[in-house]
């Protein structure tokens, strides 16, 4: 097994995922709000992204549009596209409550996939986007590879201080009266539904950020990339880490990233133990997952980190 | 101050309050009674915005408060208590009260996040104040209970904790629904002689709902009762205390009364 190439991947994937876990946790573990549609946002930076920075369509691309722009360009582009669109989808369903926003939000993601599957002169359909720009390249001596996984971790400990440095103002101290007691923070004087809606946008961007990273990465932006499986990928993250604390969050989106990149990273003489592997890492998740929901490793080492400062 | 007319209330087909008139001057204490299912936290409800009237005037220093959101309410300088104590149990005592200044400040998220000069100066100000007004109950809600989470707080204290979130918001009007539930005697006529300081030393004007016939007779300068969403009685405690319809209402009919 190559493990630096291994840790590489694992640092880069992590990251990404790791900004869309952060923000999963700011909606819901302080805004109270269940996403289950995360992935349209995160596919609206990514796809942002590829449109932006790539060339204009010739030959046979079915695309129509393509603006060769900087990279920064689209990179922040893809940022305010998934305000954008947090903004459109959030009008309607923030009203609803609960598992009513969760299925709002699920069917919101998938019309917008199966949006993308279809339509050609936007996203290419199903072929997707391909080639997409990757700014970096190497730096001098270092490799690109590590610039990449730099940058991933960059725009992660950029989120999580913004983040941070939010909740720990008064404005975070208002988000978790609402948490607490939503007719008495109303009575407080705080506009609980005006709050929620900001959250809501506010915690988009950096979503669509990563959307961006990712289809850098990844150099593709296609729909079998931005499945409601992304979306259950974070979620997992989040509960495995705890939703209370934003390190936690972080720490089970690396945990996640790293046991699957490690069973993909076996190999397998043959094509059916690999396919035994893929059915066999799927129970062996489930039984991480029930094991750490049942045992709570990253909540205790908390309470010890806290009882001993 | 506050001026109510003609207010209606209607839960489905029923009459939660039925063409209320009322009036609280500047600087009064004003006391709230009646049966249970009377109306009386209907009242509050309606006046801190979050029940909407189906009918009538609502006038808060001679501006109508018809239709807005209790938050802006509060803005407007009306605060208020709950019957079943709601605080925010997860924060601390002194962020209780820090978190109910926040529509006093000119916070923006934007200052928060670039910790500006203007954002860290206002924060040791809302601190301070915050400090200040739980000062207000003594060394009760003070020293080491500032960081104390407000879920460990006894009944009594949740209370006053309650009456000191709603102080933080600078109200001209205080809605107190309840105030010495659950207290022992000796807490309760504490508590009782704090209400007319609150008034007599910071200047706010009481709406209070109050059970406890000694807590109303002591601070009240008026009375008003509700049975059945209406207003069936008004006047100084001795006043309504004597009328024959406030008995009846309070302990049924008598034999020989009709």
């Amino acid at each position: 097994m190559n493990w630096p190439q291994l840790l590489i991947t694992v640092a880069t994937i992590g990251s990404i995922f790791g900004v869309v876990t952060l923000a999963l946790n700011l909606q819901y573990a302080r805004g109270g709000m269940i996403n289950f549609g995360i992935v349209a946002y995160f596919a609206v930076g990514a796809y942002t992204y590829a449109i932006i920075t790539q060339p204009p369509p010739k030959g046979l691309d079915q695309y129509a549009f393509g603006l060769d722009w900087p990279w920064w360009a689209g990179f922040l582009l893809a940022g305010i596209a998934a305000l954008g669109f947090a903004a459109l989808t959030g009008w309607p369903t923030l009203r609803l409550r609960g598992e009513y926003l969760a299925l709002t939000t699920f069917a919101f993601a998938e019309v917008f996939h199966s949006f993308l599957l279809n339509e050609r002169r936007i996203g290419n359909g199903t072929v997707g986007l391909s080639n997409v720009h990757r700014p970096f390249g190497d730096w001098g001596p270092i490799e690109e590879k590590y610039v990449f996984a730099g940058a991933a971790a960059l725009l992660l400990i950029v989120t999580l201080a913004a983040f941070r440095q939010l909740l720990a103002s008064p404005y975070g101290r208002a988000l978790d009266a609402i948490r607490d007691d939503e007719v008495a923070a109303q009575s407080s004087g705080k506009p609980s539904a005006d709050m929620r809606r900001q959250v809501f946008l506010i915690s988009a961007v950096p979503v669509g950020l990563a959307g961006a990273v990712y289809a850098m990465f990844t150099t593709l932006a296609q729909p079998s990339l931005f499945t409601a499986e992304v979306t259950f990928v974070v979620w997992i993250a989040l509960v495995l880490g705890g939703e209370r604390s934003v390190y936690g969050a972080m720490l089970g989106a690396f945990g996640l990233v790293f046991f699957e990149e490690v069973v993909r990273a076996l190999p397998f003489e043959t094509v059916r133990s690999a396919q035994i592997a893929a059915s066999v890492e799927h129970i062996i998740t489930g039984v991480l997952f029930i094991a750490v929901l049942r045992y709570q490793p990253f909540d205790r080492i908390q309470r010890k980190v806290r009882a001993s400062t | 101050m506050l001026e109510i007319t003609g207010l209606h209330v209607e839960f489905g087909g029923l009459h939660a309050l039925n063409n209320l008139d009322f009036t609280v001057e500047e600087g009064e204490i004003v006391a709230v009674i009646g049966p249970n299912g009377a109306g009386k936290t209907t009242f509050f409800n309606v006046v801190s915005g979050m029940v909407k009237p189906t009918e009538g005037r609502l006038l808060f220093q001679g501006r109508s408060l018809l239709g807005l959101d209790p938050n802006k309410i509060t803005a407007r300088g009306i605060a208020r208590t709950f019957q079943n104590v709601r605080l925010f149990n997860n924060m601390t005592v002194l962020e209780n009260v820090m978190v109910s200044q926040h529509c006093r400040t000119r916070q923006r998220i934007l200052d928060a996040l670039l910790q500006t000069r203007r954002f860290r100066t206002e924060e040791a100000l809302v601190r301070d104040r915050g400090k200040e007004v739980l000062g207000f109950f003594g060394t009760r809600l003070t020293g080491y209970r500032f960081d104390q989470p407000a879920s460990v707080l006894s009944y009594a204290n949740r209370r006053r904790l309650e009456i000191a979130r709603a102080m933080a918001t600078s109200p001209k009007l205080i809605l107190l629904d309840e105030p010495v539930a659950g207290m022992n005697p000796v807490e309760s006529a504490e508590l009782t002689q704090l209400i007319g300081k609150l008034r007599d030393e910071m200047g706010y004007t009481i709406v209070l709902i109050e059970h406890d016939m000694s807590v109303v007779r002591d601070i009240s300068d008026r009375v008003v009762v509700l049975d059945h969403g209406e207003a069936i009685a008004r006047g100084t405690y001795a006043e309504v205390s004597a009328n024959p319809q406030v008995i009846e209402a309070y302990l049924g009919q008598t034999t020989d009364g009709s």
